[in-house]
């Protein structure tokens, strides 16, 4: 497996690539949605590389080596030696429709060869939870990582890449297929819940309403404060905590845009009515923690260098983090080795398995680490 | 520096160091302005976790209000309910002492709340009630976690109370006792009513011995009577009639006995024996018993032993015969063609201990599946028996399945309309040693010699007089009547007599006391003399007691004609001859 990894930029971009000699079976892009010359860089790389698959998203900062950056793209070319991979696109007109869009992919990708599948969404027009209920409903246990588009802090129009296209409301699924496949995968945190427990008296799917009786809009602004007015981003700053039963571990859910007429909330996942919830704060050190921990679970079972890791961290982190943002690419460095390539990006919302039992989950607020490694 | 607005501890920062180098040097914009962002940011960092913190407070204070709302209104809602409730509610320190008492403790007890409380239990059961104090140490000594308990209790006012204490120990995570919590509920209407009950049932049970004595008296005049017409010259046709005569008056009696017994597993006041018997000789008086009523119905009489079975066993005989007998006779009743019989095997032995099983089976109408369960209930028959002519009371099989339970065995029924019937069951006995065997062990001989055993009958019913001196003339006996216990007492000190026939309830002198005069003659021989209780009355209780006052043997009227002769032919006096000594 060879894989070559770089930040594109604008000024430079066509040079960079005019030097790349290799034929790659799969490129990755993560595309700032302020990078003025996307369709130019897709024309150009669809020219020289008619035989790659050309994959990625829209992001909220991208992830290459152990930098974050705006306004560029982070480029990755993957040859495969053995590993054979088929690249999927099915279209989601409807939200509704988030689970048969899922079923759909996941019945495109399925062979007995499978092992593993990347997934890359529309992260606005899209219940990820159904996404991923529909796709666990056909793959059965084969793992699924990746993660749902962004649209820096904005929430407005996020894209997919697929081939030479930027797509709005599609899903692009990558399966890779052969034993010489070797994963890793980790998801963690770091976010903390606070103050009382809530319980979830209105919903819909992944519309909140009411928390205590309480529209759940004014929940949020009494407290964010004055950051009120950056809603529906500022409400990263404050992710929920949700458990359906007693005995369950929490998962987290983040905000993805706010109605004001309804005074409700819409997250990347859904809040069934009668789960309780917690607001959740976080703190640098504890994020960066957790970064190191999700390397380090990736990493785990490896007694290899992975060839590419594939980070996608949330963009309520960034949000935390600030100028410190690098801090947790380094300490997810720091656990791989500096052999490892690494490529990534902002996301609103990861996809990972939860523990043994589960294929995949949508994730909030994690750092979702994907280490991929062709067995010689 | 590009920023519009410089954070004012940037300004002062900046300011201060008055260095034309830092603040207009290209390079050194750009890190100005990341400092003056992160000065910024830091702001609304720290602004956003005070607000963080005062609403969580703001929070935290609105539920722990609505917190302390709520237990208030709990704390009232119970104080209500604990005030209303008729009961006594109550909580123990580790000590046994009060720490909590409701109100409803003074209506009970007559003493206050608020003197009562910090005093250990123990204190209120002095005096009378003293003797309930071992009660509630073992209620509080038991492993069990939930306990109760019903003490007699005087209070203050000289009332009679029984209170039913209900205690649950309460212990922490280490198991170690935090003390206790429970109820005092006023039972004592209940109690009483219980008590009444109580007596009640025994008046009944009195009443029923007492009735089954008086029966069983003329019943014995019947039975003996029909038996000695049947022993003397009648006419043929006269013979159906004096059978029918017997049956009848035997039924009557299975009928008397049958409700007395019921009435004893009622009252769980039944014993079984433990003495030693011949199961071989008891098989042999079933085929007596049945094989001419089996015959005279055209059906045929079997008695089959499977394999081994011991003979000498140790139990109850009785109670055995009496189930088996009610199973043949109902197997007889309902079998109109075909067979009926008893198979005897052994199921399990050990070197002293057999498992023995019968069989009680026929090929009668046989009893459908669905009837089967009802059949074992008080007072119940099966359906077919709505047209016999002739039916029980219907407390056969109930009496059965019950005297078998009380044994610790079960009584099956394996049967299917029209296809006859088996009933069976398992019975433990202590087995004995062949050598060991009794003269029961061999098969009866009804052989009537003449007797020469001189006897005194103690009897003062004319009838029952009668009976027995037709039979001991029959046998050729030398015999002597009297009334009365005292006449008895008499008649033994001036006469000599083999055996003594003593009735156990006289007037002027009872059986047993005449029993107890006679056992304390000063005459050896006298003293000796053999006494057996003839008596109407079944229970456990008078042969305990004529036992105990000196009678020998214990036989039930109406007698055994068979059984009465073999006993007083044991007392027959044995001459030996001048060469043997």
């Amino acid at each position: 497996m060879e894989v070559v990894q770089q930040t594109l930029i604008e000024s430079s971009w066509h040079s960079q690539l005019e030097k790349l000699t290799m034929e790659p079976s799969i490129i990755l892009l993560f595309i700032s949605p302020l990078f003025p010359d996307k369709e130019e860089v897709l024309t150009y790389l669809t020219k020289k590389f008619p035989k790659a698959s050309i994959t990625g998203c829209s992001t909220a900062g991208e992830i290459s080596n152990v930098s974050v950056t705006d306004r560029t793209i982070s480029f990755t070319a993957i040859k495969f030696n053995k590993i054979t991979h088929k690249k999927v696109a099915v279209p989601l007109n409807k939200i509704e429709n988030s689970f048969k869009s899922g079923v759909n992919l996941g019945n495109k990708l399925l062979h007995k060869d499978l092992k593993h599948i990347l997934l890359f969404s529309d992260g606005l027009n899209v219940n990820g939870a159904d996404l991923i209920s529909g796709l666990k409903s056909v793959i059965n246990s084969t793992s699924v990582t990746g993660g749902l588009a962004a649209d820096g802090p904005d929430f407005k129009k996020t894209f997919v890449v697929n081939n030479n296209k930027l797509q709005e409301k599609t899903i692009v699924g990558i399966g890779l297929y052969g034993d010489s496949l070797k994963v890793g995968f980790g998801s963690k945190g770091g976010w903390d819940s606070f103050g009382i427990e809530r319980l979830v008296t209105k919903s819909e799917k992944n519309i909140l309403f009411e928390l205590d009786h309480t529209p759940a809009l004014d929940v949020y602004k009494s407290y964010l404060g004055d950051k009120a007015k950056d809603l529906p981003s500022s409400g990263l700053l404050f992710p929920l905590s949700m458990r359906t039963t007693i005995n369950k571990e929490p998962i987290v859910r983040t905000i993805l845009s706010v109605d004001e007429k309804n005074k409700s909330l819409t997250f990347a996942g859904n809040i069934p009515k009668g789960a309780y919830v917690r607001l959740m704060k976080a703190n640098v050190d504890r994020l960066i923690n957790g970064a190191e921990t999700s390397a380090e679970i990736a990493n785990k079972s490896n007694n290899y260098t992975p060839a590419l890791a594939i980070l996608i961290s949330c963009v309520g982190r960034r949000l935390v983090l600030k100028q410190l943002v690098e801090e947790e690419i380094e300490s997810v460095r720091d656990v791989l080795g500096s052999e490892t390539k690494i490529t990534g990006f902002y996301s609103y919302g990861e996809i990972a398995p939860f523990g043994e039992f589960s294929a995949c989950e949508l994730h909030n607020q994690t750092m979702t680490i994907t280490t991929l490694t062709e067995e010689v | 520096m590009r920023s519009k607005e410089i954070h004012r501890l940037l300004k002062r920062q900046l300011a201060k160091t008055n260095d034309e180098k830092v603040t207009c040097s290209d390079s050194a914009t750009g890190l100005l302005d990341q400092v003056n962002e992160a000065y910024h940011s830091f702001d609304k960092d720290i602004l956003h976790l005070e607000n963080i913190l005062e609403q969580s407070s703001k929070e935290l204070f609105k539920a722990n209000q609505a917190l302390k709302q709520e237990v208030d209104f709990s704390l009232t809602r119970l104080e209500y309910i604990v005030k209303n409730i008729k009961g006594v509610l109550f909580q123990l320190d580790k000590d046994g002492r009060f720490i909590y008492l409701s109100p409803a403790w003074k209506d009970l007890t007559g003493l206050s709340v608020l003197k009562s409380l910090n005093a250990k239990y123990s204190s209120f059961l002095v005096g009378d009630n003293e003797s309930e104090k071992k009660k509630i140490e073992r209620l509080f000594n038991l492993k069990k976690k939930n306990k109760q308990t019903v003490l007699k209790f005087i209070n203050q006012n000289e009332e009679i109370k029984y209170i039913e204490v209900s205690i649950a120990h309460r212990y922490d995570d280490g198991g170690k006792s935090i003390g206790s919590i429970g109820t005092f509920t006023d039972v004592t209407k209940l109690k009483e009513t219980q008590l009444k009950l109580k007596r009640a049932n025994k008046a009944k049970n009195e009443f029923m011995a007492k009735m089954s004595h008086d029966m069983r008296t003329p019943l014995n005049s019947l039975i003996g009577l029909s038996n000695l017409l049947l022993m003397e010259p009648h006419l043929k046709e006269q013979e159906e009639s004096l059978n029918a005569l017997l049956f009848s008056a035997k039924h009557l009696l299975d009928l008397i006995d049958g409700i007395l017994d019921f009435n004893k597993i009622e009252a769980k006041n039944i014993n079984f024996e433990k003495k030693e018997f011949s199961l071989n000789y008891l098989l042999e008086i079933f085929r007596r018993n049945f094989q001419f009523q089996a015959h005279e119905k055209n059906i045929d009489f079997q008695i089959n032993k499977i394999g081994v079975i011991p003979n000498m066993v140790i139990g109850d005989s009785i109670r055995l015969s009496q189930i088996i007998n009610n199973l043949l006779s109902n197997a007889l009743k309902f079998t109109n063609q075909g067979k009926i019989g008893i198979n005897v095997s052994q199921v399990s032995s050990t070197h002293n201990k057999s498992i023995i099983r019968f069989q009680v089976f026929d090929t009668g109408i046989g009893i459908a599946k669905e009837e089967q369960r009802k059949i074992f209930k008080k007072f119940k028959q099966g359906a077919s028996s709505k047209t016999d002519l002739n039916p029980g009371a219907g407390l056969g099989l109930s009496i059965c399945k019950e005297l078998l339970k009380l044994q610790g065995s079960t009584l099956k029924v394996i049967s299917e309309l029209g296809e006859g019937a088996v009933f069976q069951f398992d019975l433990e006995y202590t087995t004995r040693h062949s050598h060991l065997a009794s003269k029961k062990a061999e098969t009866p001989q009804v052989d009537y010699s003449n007797l020469k055993t001189n006897i005194l009958v103690v009897e003062d019913n004319k009838l029952n007089v009668f009976v027995l001196s037709n039979f001991l003339k029959k046998w050729g006996a030398n015999f002597e009547v009297v009334e009365n216990g005292l006449e008895a007492v008499k008649e033994v000190s001036n006469n000599n007599y083999d055996v003594v026939l003593m009735d156990l309830e006289m007037p002027v002198m009872n059986g047993y006391q005449a029993t107890k005069k006679i056992r304390l003659m000063s005459d050896i021989d006298k003293r000796e003399t053999p006494i057996i209780a003839l008596t109407a009355s079944a229970s456990n209780k008078v042969k305990n007691d004529a036992i105990k006052a000196g009678v020998d043997e214990f036989l039930t009227k109406p007698f055994n004609p068979e059984e009465l002769y073999h006993i007083l032919k044991q007392h027959e006096p044995v001459y030996f001859s001048k060469d043997i000594i």
